[in-house]
């Protein structure tokens, strides 16, 4: 028979679900960021699409497989999911909903989800189904496995970084031709991007270093002894990718995310 | 005990979701080619250009720009579209290759032509062959 759970005990697990509370409510705030015309007094580029709700449906020629009037509730119900979320109401449904009305949407284009919203999107899933909820919630769940719910989201901010690192281990990366194509594009710009980025050595050496830092800094943050250092080490990393690419949400996505590596 | 057992579903629950969302669909997008869902972003050198060539009830041949089709959509697309003239840096290509002959309709509608002919030209990465994907079609008229 097991010990009664004290009010203590309780307090304390729930508490320890803190930074995962902090990730749910950062990435569905995202979400809403992302999907809807809050930002639009910003006039940022990338958000030219998020009104009156991203992917909502347009007159003319559609590659939508889906009829118009199904693809908007499916952005309505995107948008309160991620509300329900954020607010810690029902949050395990409200994660799926984000989840699937999001990613069905994104389906509709035929260039699918871009990385910041099936990060947004996968995250959400995973935060909702987690114990993100028994904190920092207007209806908190009880802790229900707080162990396995911070691995889960260590190891998919891990595996983001691991992809992303493999996929670098490419001659046309490592010799730094794709950074000269994406400087030379303007994706990557400004001062530091330029200096960086001024000779083929130092584009090389550059690429090899990102493609050296994505494949280790998973494990880093995983392995408690270096899980300080490697924390800062990637704040700044996606800190500096804001200044000079600019990659949409997807550096403060990945930096809600890191926030599940708190102690 | 139901609380025990309770929490020994949702673990592995959690390890179904790890197994699933770090692993599976990563390495199913990889291995079809892909790789969109496999974090491969801002990492492609690939670049792709679009060419239309359409023919009217007259039987006049022009080129119509991809800029000019982009003013008919939205998006994305739109997005995609605008400047294709010449080669555009990004992976759009590889999406616009899978639904070339949608694209081929989007031109029909656009454009009022009895005939197009739609070329993509896709380099992988930077300094590769360029690849071709060409699609003709006539336009129906109600």
């Amino acid at each position: 028979m097991q010990a009664p759970v004290t009010n203590s005990v309780a307090t304390d697990r729930a508490l320890r679900q803190s930074p995962l509370g902090v990730a749910r409510v950062a990435v569905s705030a995202l979400v809403l960021l992302r999907t809807t015309p809050l930002l639009s007094p910003l006039h940022l580029l990338f958000l030219g699409d998020a009104s009156p709700l991203l992917g909502w449906p347009e007159n003319g020629f559609s590659f939508a497989w889906l009829p118009p009037g199904v693809v908007g509730a499916l952005c309505v119900l995107r948008t309160v999911g991620a509300a329900s979320l954020m607010l810690g109401l029902w949050a395990a449904p409200a994660g799926l909903l984000v989840a699937a009305s999001g990613l069905l949407v994104a389906a509709q284009s035929p260039f699918g989800a871009p990385a910041t919203l099936q990060l947004l999107y996968e995250a959400a899933a995973l935060l909702g189904l987690s114990d993100a909820s028994a904190v920092i919630a207007l209806r908190p769940t009880p802790p229900r496995s707080p162990r396995s719910s911070s691995s889960l989201l260590r190891v998919f901010v891990a595996s983001v970084y691991a992809w992303a690192g493999l996929f670098k281990w490419r001659p046309d990366w490592l010799d730094g031709r794709t950074l000269a194509v994406l400087h030379d594009s303007g994706a990557i710009h400004g001062a530091l991007a330029d200096w960086a980025l001024a000779t083929p050595s130092s584009r090389a050496f550059l690429a090899c270093g990102v493609a050296a830092f994505e494949s280790v800094i998973g494990p880093l943050l995983v392995w408690r002894r270096t899980r300080r250092r490697a924390l800062v080490a990637a704040f700044a990393f996606h800190l500096t990718l804001e200044v000079t690419a600019h990659p949409d949400l997807l550096g403060w996505g990945m930096m809600a995310l890191l926030v599940c590596f708190l102690d | 005990m139901t609380g025990a057992g309770s929490g020994l579903g949702w673990a592995f629950l959690h390890r179904v979701l790890a197994v699933l969302v770090c692993v599976v669909i990563p390495a199913q997008s990889w291995l079809d080619g892909g790789g969109a869902r496999a974090w491969t972003m801002y990492a492609r050198s690939a670049s792709y250009r679009v060419r239309i060539v359409t023919v009217d009830e007259d039987g006049q041949t022009r080129w119509m720009s991809p800029s000019e089709l982009a003013a008919h959509s939205t998006g994305d697309l739109a997005s995609a579209l605008g400047g294709a003239e010449t080669f555009r840096v990004g992976p759009q290509g590889f999406a616009l290759r899978a639904r070339v002959a949608t694209l081929a309709e989007f031109v029909c509608a656009s454009s009022h032509a009895d005939h197009v002919t739609l070329s993509l030209s896709i380099r992988e990465r930077a300094g590769a062959p360029i690849q071709e994907t060409t699609t003709s079609r006539a336009c129906r008229r109600p």
